[in-house]
């Protein structure tokens, strides 16, 4: 219930915080210039349309995981207002719990916010051409809204992939955040999403021949501690569907388990050091 | 009479990572505050007020000790119930309007929705804030939030209070009405713990006070005590450590800065005292009957500890 309070309270915040906003309507905007995009041929415009709006989703999304994960906590713990809630019948859990579910339905809403909107462009960049069929008794226009429908599920599937993937970057920088400074974090967050988006990297040098050996465990070490953003990545397939990808839902669903847990390991492990922390 | 908080031997330092020195900001500190008082909690600039509060909200954890809080351990979800706390300088989400920011802390307390907005309705007007709590905070002056930080220490209905400072930065008009709502809470039973520099203030509310410095408590009692008594105040000059030890005789809480003796005794000693000053060559500057303010007995309680006032080295800092 309390946890609740806090969450809803971090929701409130961050709608009247300017600088996410911002990154909202930057969003909204770069997803939009994309109906001015040179009409190719279909096939190429829908390519070019998947990568560059799950892209811009992707891109602003980042910046909107980690201003909050960094600022949430210290901001109140920095400003004092930590004073005021911590010595009110709040349990030290239900404070930090609270902040994450805030940040995570903050984020849920951005990220379903610039979807919308990409979805949307997407659906009038490619949609006309079938339903022009249509309106023609063109057969083949039916067709074209069958894949267009499947197209829209695939990429509803790759925004659910994106927020799964911001979640768990906001996961890290909260850890991060109840023991480390703002600046410190911004840096550590963002190097650890560098590397856990090349986790095929480290994971193929780990097993590589020609790595060296003592360098091998280092690899190891990295593939399974950092988080594996890169698992997120079902882009390629997405935007290939032609290519076969064997049981992509299945993929999805372990990839977002894989995050949840994650997720769920970083709060409960910033929730136990939090717990002994001076404010 | 029951005691309202009660802390045994509360310890807490601090680790500068600059000097690698630890400070010691409270040190074994014992104190007890009966219920349904008005406990003057006092010291100068560093003594370890806010840090002891600090450690009775349970924001900070002590390094030994223990303390109690109506019978509870400090810092227990329970006792914050029934508690409240008024940071010195307090500050809170300046996104919020006054209406708001009052809401959600009555959430925390799992106030339903109805009555919860009675209540702040109510203690808006009652700090003066009814006409601007649709204001955002960011628009509030200092007297204003101090006045928000009053409302929302007592959204709960609170059985204690931990004020720091509570009147900083308010206007003459503001600071009577605190003080009458100050002595209100205890019109109606609640046991409020102020920490404050206002000692006329404190004079005038408080039923008992402690005064702190260095970490310890150098002095504590009732306020009727420690002011008790019409007295008569000696000053002399040049007098020597061993006249200051005959002095003390009459005189315990006599003291000396440099030879300059400072003495306060009964009228009906005056004579004795004055007679073994000169008798030990020293020089009878003053004899002034005096009625003790708590300002006097602060000072002379610090400077009897013969410690330095604060640890701050302000003279460090102005030689450079
Ligand atoms: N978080 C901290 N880290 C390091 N030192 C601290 C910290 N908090 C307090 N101190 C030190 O502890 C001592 C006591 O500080 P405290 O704030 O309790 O004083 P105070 O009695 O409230 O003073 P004031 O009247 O100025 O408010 C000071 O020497 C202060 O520098
Ligand atoms: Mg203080």
């Amino acid at each position: 219930m309390t946890t609740w309070v806090i969450a809803k309270n971090t929701l409130g915040e961050a709608m009247r915080r300017k600088i996410l906003n911002v990154f909202l309507i930057l969003a909204l905007g770069s997803v939009i210039i994309s109906l001015t995009f040179p009409f190719l041929d279909f096939r190429q415009q829908v390519t070019i349309l998947k990568s560059f709006g799950l892209g811009m989703v992707q891109f602003w999304g980042i910046f909107i995981a980690i201003i909050m994960g960094i600022t949430l906590i210290p901001s109140d713990v920095d400003q004092r207002t930590i004073y005021t809630i911590l010595s009110k019948p709040v349990k030290r859990y239900e404070y930090v719990v609270g902040r994450f579910l805030g940040a995570a339905i903050t984020l849920g809403l951005n990220i379903f916010l610039m979807g919308a909107a990409f979805l949307l462009v997407f659906a009038v960049k490619t949609n006309a051409p079938a339903f022009t069929a249509l309106g023609n008794y063109d057969f083949r226009g039916f067709l074209g809204l069958w894949q267009w429908s499947s197209e829209i599920s695939g990429l509803m599937g790759g925004i659910a992939m994106v927020y799964m993937k911001l979640l768990l970057l906001a996961a890290v920088a909260i850890f991060f955040s109840v023991f480390m400074s703002m600046t410190v974090n911004f840096f550590l967050s963002s190097a650890v999403f560098i590397i856990g988006n090349l986790s095929s990297v480290t994971e193929s040098m780990a097993s590589s021949p020609n790595t060296a050996a003592v360098l091998k465990p280092l690899y190891k070490a990295f593939h399974v501690l950092v988080p594996n953003f890169g698992n997120y990545d079902i882009q390629n397939p997405l935007i290939h569907p032609d290519v076969p990808q064997a049981d992509i839902g299945m993929y999805m669903l372990k990839a977002a388990l894989y995050g949840l847990a994650y997720t769920i390991i970083l709060v409960v492990l910033g929730v136990l050091v939090f717990q002994r922390k001076e404010v | 009479m029951e005691n309202a908080i009660e802390i045994r031997d509360l310890t807490k330092s601090f680790h500068n990572v600059l000097t690698k020195e630890d400070v010691v900001a409270v040190d074994h500190l014992t104190l007890d505050v009966p219920e349904g008082q008005i406990f003057g909690f006092l010291g100068p600039n560093g003594a370890g007020k806010t840090t002891t509060i600090k450690m009775l909200l349970g924001l900070i954890f002590p390094d030994s000790g223990a303390a109690h809080i109506l019978g509870q351990p400090a810092g227990d979800i329970d006792v914050k119930r029934k508690i409240s706390y008024l940071p010195e300088t307090p500050y809170f989400y300046e996104h919020m309007t006054g209406f708001e920011v009052l809401d959600f802390y009555g959430t925390l307390f799992g106030i339903p929705a109805q009555k919860r907005k009675a209540r702040v309705s109510e203690l808006l007007e009652q700090v003066g804030l009814a006409s601007n709590m649709h204001k955002r905070l960011r628009f509030y002056s200092k007297g204003m939030l101090q006045r928000i930080g009053l409302a929302q220490a007592l959204v709960n209905d609170p059985r204690v209070l931990f004020l720091d400072e509570p009147t900083s930065g308010l206007d003459p008009i503001a600071h009577l009405e605190i003080r009458d709502l100050i002595l209100r809470l205890r019109e109606e039973g609640r046991t409020v713990f102020l920490s404050s520099h206002q000692l006329s203030d404190v004079e005038m509310v408080c039923d008992r006070v402690s005064i702190m410095n260095r970490g310890k408590v150098l002095k504590v009692g009732a306020l009727k005590d420690l002011l008790a008594g019409q007295t008569t105040e000696v000053r002399a000059e040049k007098v020597s450590d061993a006249a200051l030890a005959k002095v003390k005789e009459i005189a315990p809480d006599a003291f000396l800065v440099e030879d300059a003796l400072s003495a306060r005794v009964e009228p009906d000693q005056v004579n004795r005292l004055v007679d073994v000053v000169v008798q030990n060559g020293g020089h009878i500057v003053a004899v002034t009957p005096s009625q003790r303010t708590l300002e006097d007995i602060f000072i002379e309680t610090i400077q009897q500890a013969g410690m330095p006032v604060a640890d701050l080295s302000l003279e460090g800092s102005l030689s450079q």
